[in-house]
């Protein structure tokens, strides 16, 4: 191979990899949010959680949202005064308005975003698809607690309030 | 063009091959960057007069030009009775103008026109490493080109009667998602960056075979001028950052008709990762943009100092430092994703260390005037022009690297104030400079200096006048890519459209320039700035042989050559 050639092969090489690392990226930046909370990314919690009580109370606000999907959905108390480490429990309530039966998914998010590894939910129907038959309501419990080492976070120890937003879809094919 | 003719009048063996051949199949590296060279020029005009139209409907507010009944309107290209559409046809105005400017007029001249005319002569070699390549590479960028200006006549939606992608340069789903442009537009965005993309790829592949076999014996890399530096950094830079924009705009692609959900929340996608892939590509893009200007610079401002430029070595590893802290200060532009603490005070910190080595550029320039006998020739005076004007925006960016600073002034024009500084400025000034330092050894004729300085002093008032009221309507909070402003607003956006008629004097003042210099036809001469032009391209005729070294040039003087 000539010196030319060997080294266009490396350069053809660079860029075929820079082309596979934005494609890597949309995996590992999933999994990056998932391990750091990034960009409010909610924590999943392990089932068995010790509780350690704190005197700390946050409100915490639900927003509930719809994107092109017939449902509606509702919170039954927009703010929850939550005690930072203990377990606390909302309900949604979700109705299929037409007359088809539909599979929506609901994608969650917390604000601010650095509060997102903290908030941790024991139990949520956003973690997999919902499909509601025409005109059918339904209510969704959604237990979590707020992990008490977000008093150890710069960024989260002196916030008064967070908020959990939830939109949402028509499913889309299949899912992760 | 001038070229042809001139080049006919020598006496060595070259003979040019006919019209056709030459100007459409060519694979001579001179040729090649001739053809860049006036491709950039009509895009720099067409992307200007868009600009011409955003410049005079923000001369007051409410809809004046982008309304029925207008001139623009009597051009029927957009349709401007509904307000709804005419104010979308504003925003496709300014994305195009973002895109043209940047693809297909900065990178073209600078990459494509002087890398493609000037490397290869300075660094003693007889053409670039894959000359047909480098023919492909150019028509690559045509078809994209064509695909552009197609795409801002297209439908592009939500509404009926709303043509051409309005989202901005930076294309941020869903704005460029099937949600906020359904129409064609944005996918012939999309296949016109692939095309430009594989265009500079290619190019930078070039390049670097080309700078890294092909040096004349002698011609070490800490040797080799500056600007055959700056366009390897810029050519790693491009080949590194553009397969990332091309991946995302694919992903933008496959989410808008394959249904897919890369950026789409419906499906578990983020938009905020689209914004990371963007400007993990688009940081660097702008170093891309201001690299090989500094190369230019460097050359000019030794030349007319009559000395060596001081500091080479520390020079040429202050574009690579540039170059490689470009790749790791992206998020700088997404502050208000609303990141944790930390990240931010990385990227801060991150951000304002590249003022360190684009300090030792700078203070090396005027170190290097410091002392010299310098002669304020046309060059000169648009290279001094870019020192000031460039550090004038370096500044803004120092600003506007704090992250909380840039919370109340994200997307504001001061935001536009400062990379029209460093870009507007300072890029196309470098390109100017360029222009003239080189137009003698390119053409072979003389532009008449009268007309050149008359072109600066235009073009430097002008630009100064358009950009600077620009921070005192962003410190104001007036937003960026917005058709109509509040009543108090009016003083300095009509400041700034005076300018920028004042600009498009300058810009004609060049056009006759160039006229009037194919018309008067002044020889020129192998080397008209004296000893101060070291680099080896003033060691060959004016313009240059059909094909130069076919002896290779041996470099002994460490110091002579750069």
């Amino acid at each position: 191979m000539t010196k030319n050639g060997r080294l266009v092969l490396w350069l053809v090489l660079g860029t075929v990899a820079m082309g596979g690392l934005a494609f890597a990226s949309v995996p590992l930046y999933r999994v990056f949010c998932q391990m750091t909370g990034f960009n409010g990314t909610i924590g999943k919690a392990a089932t068995e959680v010790k509780e350690v009580e704190t005197d700390r109370i946050i409100e915490v606000r639900f927003d509930t949202n719809t994107n092109g999907v017939p449902f509606k959905f509702k919170v039954d108390k927009p703010v929850q005064r939550t005690r930072v480490g203990r377990t606390a429990m909302m309900s949604f309530t979700v109705t299929n308005e037409s007359d088809r039966p539909i599979t929506g998914r609901a994608v969650f998010n917390v604000l601010p975003e650095p509060m997102g590894p903290y908030f941790r939910k024991l139990q949520c129907f956003c973690y997999e698809n919902q499909t509601l038959q025409p005109g059918e309501t339904r209510d969704f419990p959604m237990v979590y607690f707020l992990d008490p080492e977000l008093l150890k976070n710069i960024d989260t120890r002196n916030l008064t309030d967070i908020t959990l937003s939830y939109t949402f879809y028509e499913a889309k094919g299949d899912e992760k | 063009m001038a070229t042809a003719a001139a080049s006919h009048g020598h006496d060595d063996h070259d003979h040019t091959p006919g019209f056709l051949d030459r100007w459409f199949f060519t694979t001579n590296h001179k040729d090649i960057g001739t053809l860049y060279l006036i491709f950039a020029i009509f895009a720099g005009l067409v992307g200007g007069a868009f600009s011409g139209f955003i410049r005079w409907e923000l001369y007051e507010p409410g809809l004046q030009v982008f309304a029925k009944g207008s001139m623009l309107d009597s051009l029927g290209l957009f349709d401007l009775a509904n307000p709804d559409n005419a104010k979308h046809a504003f925003n496709s105005v300014v994305t195009a103008h973002a895109i043209l400017m940047i693809f297909f007029m900065v990178m073209p001249a600078m990459i494509g026109g002087f890398g493609n005319w000037f490397v290869p002569i300075m660094i003693g070699s007889p053409d670039m490493a894959f000359p047909r390549l480098n023919n492909i590479s150019f028509w690559l960028l045509i078809a994209s080109f064509i695909l552009l200006v197609v795409s801002v006549l297209t439908p592009s939606g939500p509404g009926a009667g709303q043509h051409g992608f309005a989202g901005g340069w930076t294309m941020y789903p869903p704005m460029s998602a099937h949600t906020g442009s359904p129409g064609p537009a944005m996918d012939l965005v999309v296949f016109s960056f692939h095309l430009s993309g594989a265009s500079s790829i290619l190019g930078a592949i070039n390049f670097i075979t080309t700078i890294f076999n092909m040096r004349a014996p002698g011609m070490t890399l800490h040797r080799m001028p500056l600007f055959a530096w700056s366009v390897l950094v810029t050519a790693f830079l491009l080949l590194l950052s553009l397969p990332v924009f091309a991946g995302a705009i694919t992903m933008l692609l496959t989410d808008r008709n394959f249904g897919t959900s890369f950026f789409d929340p419906a499906g578990g996608g983020d938009p905020i990762m689209y914004q990371h892939l963007f400007w993990f590509f688009g940081h660097p893009e702008v170093y891309i943009l201001i690299l090989p200007g500094f190369g230019i610079i460097s050359h000019i401002v030794s030349t007319f100092s009559k000395k060596p430029v001081f500091g080479y070595l520390a020079m040429a590893y202050a574009m690579v430092a540039i170059g490689v802290v470009g790749f790791i200060v992206w998020a700088h532009h997404m502050y208000t994703v609303g990141m944790s603490f930390d990240l931010r005070a990385y990227f801060v910190l991150a951000t304002m260390v590249i003022a360190v080595p684009t300090g030792v550029k700078i203070f090396s320039w005027i170190a290097t005037m410091w002392g010299g006998s310098i002669t304020f020739t046309v060059p000169m005076l648009w290279a001094i022009g870019f020192i000031f004007l460039f550090t004038v925006g370096g500044v803004t960016g120092v600003v506007l690297s704090n992250a909380p600073i840039d919370y109340t002034l994200h997307d504001t024009y001061y935001v536009v104030a400062h990379f029209h500084y460093v870009l507007s400025l300072g890029a196309v000034f470098a390109i100017f400079a360029g222009f003239y330092y080189w137009f003698e050894k390119m053409f072979g004729i003389k532009y008449n200096g009268f007309l050149g300085g008359l072109h600066f002093w235009i073009m430097f008032i002008g630009v100064n006048i358009i950009f600077f009221p620009q921070h005192f309507l962003g410190l104001q909070g007036m937003p960026r890519r917005y058709v109509d402003y509040p009543v108090g607003f009016t003083f300095w956006n009509q400041v700034s459209s005076i300018g920028y008629a004042i600009t498009l004097v300058g810009v004609i003042v060049f056009l006759i320039m160039c006229v009037e210099a194919m018309i008067a036809r002044r020889k020129g001469v192998a080397n008209p700035w004296g000893e101060g032009a070291t680099t080896l391209e003033w060691t060959l005729s004016s313009p240059p042989p059909y094909h130069q070294f076919s002896e290779l040039p041996v470099i002994k003087d460490e110091d002579e050559h750069h």
